[in-house]
């Protein structure tokens, strides 16, 4: 096979090789619940991080270009309610393109309001919003999929082009990779970097474990084991084998700092990123199995007993068919 | 079975069935690839020259930053809080408000990041507004608080040393801005 050849197979398996759409509706479920716990947890504090009347007066917005100008907590209050319509529409996969872009522009426009409040959380999660809007998230498991092909459009996937899914994957592989490649620091190289961290008090969310933060050996293992995933996450997660296992340790990294540390919605929203890195021709046969499974279950209840078939044909008793299936 | 229909393609894979949707999603590829990696180049002279490539991007709100907890985490443990004097000599203190670390963590961390940017001297445009709005808020029946003092507080926590000791200071305070009712 010529070098041209090769280049337009990497080429056509990279942007336009059709795959089960899996990942992308996954990504897009955890997205829209994490826009929704976005906005429902704004809500609370609009007037007094938001409103009119503000800690932050509207004339000290940020300057940035904000799509909406949203002054008044009557404005916010909109906006948030329009945010939880949209996740909702997003979640169960409402015609999804339209409300990530309706979603990705609310969130700019109230972040935008008070850019004193916003961590990189924040920031991440209106960049995945608006970079699934450039893929086919409502290709599978969504309400414009059941309304086309009935219950059977949720036991399996429709086939797309992975070209927009690209983009998404390249900004999650980015966040780890720089979050890695900033940690140039001392504490960071001498493996303590983790014990500074956590005694950070405005950073706690459940208080200061000993083991945590005083053990040299558990320190150690965290902040250096954090920079081996960071670094893994930023530039092994193209490399299929490994996926899975990469996956995983995303997973765990984000949970665990999530219980431990006041991170917002950063781990959430990078959880569903990692979504997109799923294999999803195994989750299609693994749907496959499930629904033939499922399917057999029923041909099997429905079946009349093998000793009554070849009995001759008599009135069926709905109570007794029924009793028989129990 | 699995469902399938000739038309059950949706709009993107179509894209790619004509010249000019294929150049539409290398487009798309091309610009979105650049926005998102060219804004976390190290700082450099080539970066300088390229910034404003992707202003459009951060203008629509496709920003990139991911340096957290970086080169090093910082040292210090950080809190703002607000001494409120009256005119009858009657003082009260001001704290960011305090949720629980369940479901509570997801409104915190916005006025710990209210905190942590805030206390900052390149941000001293942003402390007249924030005293005149605790001032209005210990307004009682008309009466204005005579004095708005906002107060850095921090914690300095030295590297963990390498028999395990945790060196952490006590509280450090700085009044770092006072707004006076002009009467």
């Amino acid at each position: 096979m010529s070098a041209r050849d090769e280049f337009d197979r990497a080429r056509r398996r990279l942007f336009t090789d059709r795959r089960p759409a899996w990942p992308l509706a996954l990504a897009r479920v955890i997205i829209g619940v994490t826009v929704l716990l976005w906005a429902t947890t704004m809500w609370f504090d609009v007037t007094d991080l938001l409103g009119d009347d503000a800690l932050l007066p509207p004339e000290l917005a940020s300057d940035r270009f904000r799509w909406i100008d949203l002054d008044t907590g009557t404005e916010i209050r909109a906006a948030l309610a329009a945010l939880v319509v949209a996740s909702f529409a997003i979640i169960v996969g409402w015609k999804p393109t339209i409300w990530l872009l309706v979603a990705f522009v609310l969130l700019v426009a109230v972040q935008r309001r008070n850019h004193l409040i916003l961590n990189s959380g924040d920031i991440v999660l209106r960049d995945f919003t608006l970079l699934l809007a450039f893929t086919p998230t409502g290709a599978a498991l969504s309400l414009d999929r059941y309304r086309r092909l009935g219950r059977d459009g949720l036991y399996s996937a429709g086939r797309v082009a992975p070209w927009g899914m690209r983009l998404v994957q390249l900004q999650v592989m980015v966040v780890y990779f720089f979050a890695f490649w900033s940690k140039g620091g001392d504490e960071w190289r001498e493996g303590i970097a983790v014990s500074t961290a956590l005694r950070l008090q405005d950073l706690q969310r459940i208080g200061e474990l000993d083991v945590l933060v005083a053990n040299i050996w558990v320190v150690a293992a965290l902040t250096w084991g954090t920079l081996l995933v960071e670094l893994m996450l930023g530039t092994l997660l193209w490399y299929k084998p490994l996926r899975p296992l990469l996956i995983v340790l995303g997973v765990l990294l984000h949970v665990s700092i999530d219980g431990l540390v006041l991170v917002g919605f950063f781990g959430l929203t990078m959880i569903g990123g990692l979504m997109t890195f799923l294999d999803g021709e195994a989750i299609e046969r693994s749907m496959s199995e499930r629904r033939a499974r499922q399917e057999d279950g029923s041909a099997v209840d429905e079946a009349p007993p093998a000793d009554e078939s070849e009995e001759p044909a008599t009135p069926a008793d709905p109570a007794t068919a029924s009793a028989g299936a129990g | 079975m699995a469902a399938t229909r000739s038309d059950d393609v949706d709009l993107y894979t179509r894209l790619l069935d004509s010249r000019i949707g294929r150049v539409v999603a290398g487009l798309i590829i091309g610009v979105g690839a650049f926005w998102i990696l060219a804004p976390n180049l190290p700082a450099s002279a080539v970066r300088d020259e390229i910034a404003g490539w992707w202003g459009p991007a951060e203008d629509i709100g496709l920003v990139q930053d991911w340096a957290v907890f970086s080169p090093n985490p910082r040292n210090d443990s950080i809190d703002v809080r607000a001494r409120i004097d009256f005119a009858d000599g009657r003082i009260e203190f001001w704290d960011v408000p305090e949720f629980d670390p369940g479901v509570g963590a997801y409104r915190q961390y916005r006025w710990h990041k209210w905190q942590e940017r805030i206390r900052l001297d390149n941000r001293e445009f942003y402390w007249p507004s924030t005293a005149a709005w605790l001032a209005d808020r210990y307004t009682r029946d008309g009466v204005v608080p005579l004095r708005v003092t906002l107060i850095r507080r921090w914690i300095e926590h030295a590297p963990l040393t390498a028999d395990g000791r945790i060196i952490d200071s006590g509280w450090n305070e700085f009044e770092f801005y006072v707004w006076e009712h002009d009467r």
